[in-house]
């Protein structure tokens, strides 16, 4: 008897067009299923039907039918739905209530009515399979992306759901980190639906693959999204250094996170920089683009560096488009326009930016960055969220823009650093070049 | 010693400094909470210490020139507008070092709060008023949160050559914090709803349950009141 | 039931203040916590929905946290202008209660103190004032003298507890306790002032937006 059934669902959000139009599938318990599509194409919105927030949470026109384990989510509100399907967001930082770890895994036990004996031991079990028992009484502030991720899988896991909702678990993770909470997920024995954009992270764990664009399911997947095995780049340096980090040294207070990092970024090269989470990524980059200041060593920069910052989604202040993106160049709505118009945001310019899906609000943030044609342009994860067609765009774009200036980019995702990057740095090992 | 009979005591202390009628009294509680301040870390109290004596040394310098009790003039000087003849005698000395020392008295025990008692597992031991208590746990939890995206605000501006300075320059961040606290608004709603909040019957995890010590505590509190109220 | 105990409460304690002055002290500390309790009851008794709840929770800490923006300017702080903003957005029940949380918490982080209850009430005020003027307070400039009065009201109303609590009660002496706060007074009414003119409105509009997707009415077609 199927888990989960959705016949003929079309949605529409409050004063939006169809998110959903006509999708009607399947689940079978203990069934892990990959859910890939395009940005905007409707993903979070079926995940969220089959929890009921879609229409209870977020209002709007709803038709068809979801019913997950014999309960129809139109008479059945999330909350009594908490038993029987859980939900695990993309920000880890969007989902912690409390500041301890052990608290956060009781929260849902408690709501669910839990006999209170029974409380504090089903939440230990759920963090220990999970690995992050060790966690339960560390505050949430100190706790890295990686493992704030996992405490919030151990709350939702400690309900013990028939049907796990995961909607882009990984995108916050490095590789390793991926792997690890996929992995997590299927060992739940729950059934599992996984949306994700980077298809490589979760075709291999997969039995199932669905394929949502434009709000509907479509028969396969196209070869954009085809897993492609990533080629590490190792060309030589080249190109008068635009950026050059000596022995550079930086701590957060008294904890030291880059020690001696020697690294030239020269012009007209692209340079990928990876590593685990938490290695020292974001501030190096920072470093490079002169936003902080090292303890110890010298950074060299000639002409004007620009920083794409790691969350660009968060940090738009303008209430146009285009204004936002004429800020860096002193308010020229001409040059902002031409820029949008790059990154494929032709026609947006009167948009408010918090009106955008997430995608689309990190490439106004990349048009509001390269507007300003630096000579060093410093991008922090600019593929969080984006589908690979979009990224072959950016590969395409990043490429073509590289002789006049140095490129440094950031990223987790190792098949967008191959194609875009001349040579990858490491900052897992000491001293690996090579990723 | 869980939170909230710490928290009590606490509070009884300062309620007997505060109905105690003699200074020696009050410079007893005051020098029991000291004690209890200094088992904190030296960089974290410097700051409660110095607030709590500063306070207490404001009114004890300003109380004689702002008032005419008593016949002792200790010392008389020259005629102030406002103020009037600035005189001191030794009852507003009294007086003022009486109102000092139960100032620095209370203020060392809100200090001792701050120091040692785990605001987090102070407002979570408390059974009632359930929503109030989440709304000040998930509001202490944020604001760490949102500081960083303060931060990261101004660091994404200058990212692209934008400087933000002056109060003018600032407040125009304030809308886009805001915004981007409204939308984690959201999320956290739809995440805490998705793990069945609302949902009627709802339990809690058993609280330790007071220990001897605990108990010997707010009985020390109480009794700490009620001779403060007789006998001080 | 508990915002009539909390009620009587204060008014008890009033009446000790003047019957006996010298405990002035410890009535007032019991009026704040009895108000304290009484404002707690009131959100206790609120829409039950989590979206409120967050709402408040959220607002309360990006007042507290927003303090960070402008750290390098003494006493210039924008929980004044939150709450009043999300008083006139949301109405008095959640100004009061993101003006009061928002005292509790940034204190949590800045230093608690005696003046925490107090700070609660004053900033509760700001909040409840903005609710009940609401529509006077829509445009930029209403807004902004409201946040210059309420400045210079918040920090008087520190002073007077302070005054009644441990000072003479000679109108010297709340004189000479005024005059010694007054630059910070001026700085965080100026402060409040500037933060109205430039943000208020956008603030307002911004509640208002998320007040309407709280609504979120569900359309069966
Ligand atoms: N809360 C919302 N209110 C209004 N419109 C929304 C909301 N969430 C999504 N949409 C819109 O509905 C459509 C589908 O969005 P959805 O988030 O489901 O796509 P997605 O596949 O998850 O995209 P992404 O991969 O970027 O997360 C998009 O056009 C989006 O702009
Ligand atoms: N502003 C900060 N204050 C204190 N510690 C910080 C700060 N920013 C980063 N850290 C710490 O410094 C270390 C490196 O952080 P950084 O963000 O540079 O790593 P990263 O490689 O970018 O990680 P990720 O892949 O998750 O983005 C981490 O342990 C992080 O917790
Ligand atoms: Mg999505
Ligand atoms: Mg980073």
């Amino acid at each position: 008897m199927a888990l989960a059934l959705v016949a003929n669902l079309s949605f529409a959000y409050p004063g939006g067009h169809e998110a959903l139009r006509g999708v009607s599938l399947e689940l079978e318990p203990g069934e892990v299923v990959a859910l890939l599509g395009p940005s905007g194409g409707g993903k979070s919105t079926l995940l969220r039907a089959l929890a009921g927030l879609v229409p209870h949470f977020h209002g709007g026109r709803f038709a068809g039918r979801v019913e997950v384990g014999g309960l129809d989510t139109r008479r059945v509100r999330p909350a009594d739905l908490a038993g029987t399907v859980a939900t695990l967001f993309q920000d880890p930082e969007d989902q912690v209530v409390f500041t301890r770890v052990a608290a956060e895994v009781q929260f849902g036990l408690e709501n669910l009515g839990t006999p209170p004996a029974r409380i504090v031991a089903r939440a230990e079990e759920a963090l220990a399979s999970v690995g992050a028992l060790h966690l339960a009484e560390r505050p949430v502030a100190e706790l890295s992306g990686g493992e704030l991720q996992r405490v919030c899988l151990a709350s939702t896991l400690a309900l013990r759901p028939r049907l796990l909702l995961l909607d882009e678990p990984t995108s916050q993770l490095d590789p390793d980190g991926a792997a690890a909470a996929i992995e997590l997920a299927r060992e739940s024995g729950a059934a599992v639906v996984v949306s994700e954009q980077r298809p490589e992270r979760v075709l291999e764990a997969a039995d199932r693959v669905l394929f949502l664009a434009g709000g509907m399911l479509l028969d396969d997947a196209p070869d954009a999204w085809l897993p492609r095995e990533a080629v590490t780049p190792d060309a030589e340096p080249r190109g008068e250094p635009t950026c050059r980090l000596e022995a550079v040294s930086f701590a957060y207070g008294s904890v030291p996170v880059v020690k001696a990092r020697s690294l030239a970024v020269g012009r007209g090269e692209v340079v990928a920089l990876v590593g685990p989470n938490g290695s020292g990524k974001t501030t190096i980059a920072k470093l490079a683009a002169g936003l902080l200041e090292p303890q110890a060593g010298r950074v060299v920069r000639a002409g004007r560096a620009c920083y794409l910052s790691q969350d660009p989604g968060r940090y738009l202040v303008r209430e146009r488009a285009d204004e936002e993106v004429a800020l860096a160049v002193g308010g020229d709505l001409a040059r902002a326009r031409a820029a949008l118009a790059q990154v494929g945001l032709l026609g947006f310019d009167d948009r408010h930016p918090r009106d955008l899906s997430s995608g689309e609000r990190e490439r106004l943030a990349l048009a509001a960055v390269l507007v300003a044609e630096p000579d060093l342009l410093v991008l922090d994860e600019p593929t969080r969220g984006v589908d690979p067609p979009r990224k072959d765009e950016l590969a395409a774009l990043l490429r073509s823009q590289a002789p006049g200036r140095a490129t440094l980019v950031v990223t987790n995702d190792l098949v967008f650093a191959c194609e875009v990057a001349d040579r990858c740095i490491s900052t897992a090992a000491r001293e690996a070049v090579v990723a | 010693m869980s939170p909230a009979p710490a928290a009590l005591l606490l509070a009884g202390l300062a309620a007997a400094a505060l109905l105690a009628d003699r200074i020696v009294s009050v410079a007893a509680i005051a020098a029991v909470l000291l004690v209890v301040c200094l088992r904190a870390p030296a960089d974290r109290r410097r700051l409660y210490l110095v607030g709590a004596f500063g306070s207490g040394l404001a009114v004890f310098v300003l109380t004689p020139f702002v008032s005419q009790i008593g016949y002792h003039v200790l010392w008389s000087g020259p005629t102030v507008p406002v103020f009037g003849t600035l005189d001191v005698t030794r009852e507003e000395l009294r007086i003022g070092l009486f109102q000092g020392l139960r100032l620095t008295a209370v203020a060392l025990a809100f200090a001792a709060y701050a120091l040692l008692l785990d605001h987090d597992r102070l407002v979570q031991a408390a059974g009632f008023a359930r929503r109030s208590v989440l709304a000040v746990a998930l509001a202490t939890r944020l604001v760490p949160t949102l500081e960083r995206d303060a931060a990261g605000l101004g660091e994404a501006l200058r990212g692209r050559g934008v400087e933000v300075t002056g109060v003018r320059g600032r407040a125009t961040l304030l809308g886009p914090l805001l915004a981007g606290s409204l939308e984690r608004a959201l999320n956290l709603a739809e995440a805490m709803e998705a793990r069945g909040y609302g949902r009627p019957g709802a339990t809690r995890a058993p609280r330790p349950g007071w220990t001897a010590l605990d108990k010997a505590a707010v009985t020390l509190g109480v009794a700490a009141i009620a001779i403060g109220a007789l006998w001080l | 039931m508990p915002r009539f105990l909390a009620l009587a409460a204060a008014v008890g304690a009033a009446v000790w203040t003047a019957v006996r002055p010298e405990d002035a002290a410890l009535a007032l500390l019991v009026v704040a916590a009895a108000l304290i309790v009484a404002g707690a009851a009131w959100l206790e008794s609120g829409p039950g929905s989590s979206k409120e709840l967050v709402l408040i929770a959220t607002l309360a800490a990006a007042a507290a946290a927003g303090r960070v923006l402008f750290a390098a300017v003494p006493n210039v702080q924008p929980v004044t202008v939150t709450a009043v903003v999300a008083g006139v957005a949301l109405g008095p029940r959640a100004g009061m209660a993101v003006g009061g949380l928002a005292a509790l918490v940034s204190n949590f982080y800045l230093g608690q103190g005696a003046y925490t209850p107090w700070q609660m009430l004053a900033w509760a005020g700001c909040g409840l004032v903005g609710g009940l003027a609401a529509p006077l307070l829509r445009r930029r400039v209403p807004l902004a003298l409201t946040c210059l009065v309420l400045g210079f009201a918040f920090d008087a109303f520190m002073d007077v507890w302070e005054w009644l609590s441990f000072y003479p009660h000679t109108w010297q002496a709340f004189t000479a306790l005024y005059l010694r706060g007054i630059s910070f007074d001026a700085a965080h009414a100026g402060g409040n002032v500037v933060l109205a003119l430039v943000a208020g409105p956008e603030l307002r509009r911004l509640l208002e937006r998320y007040a309407r997707r709280l609504k979120a009415e569900v359309v069966w077609a």
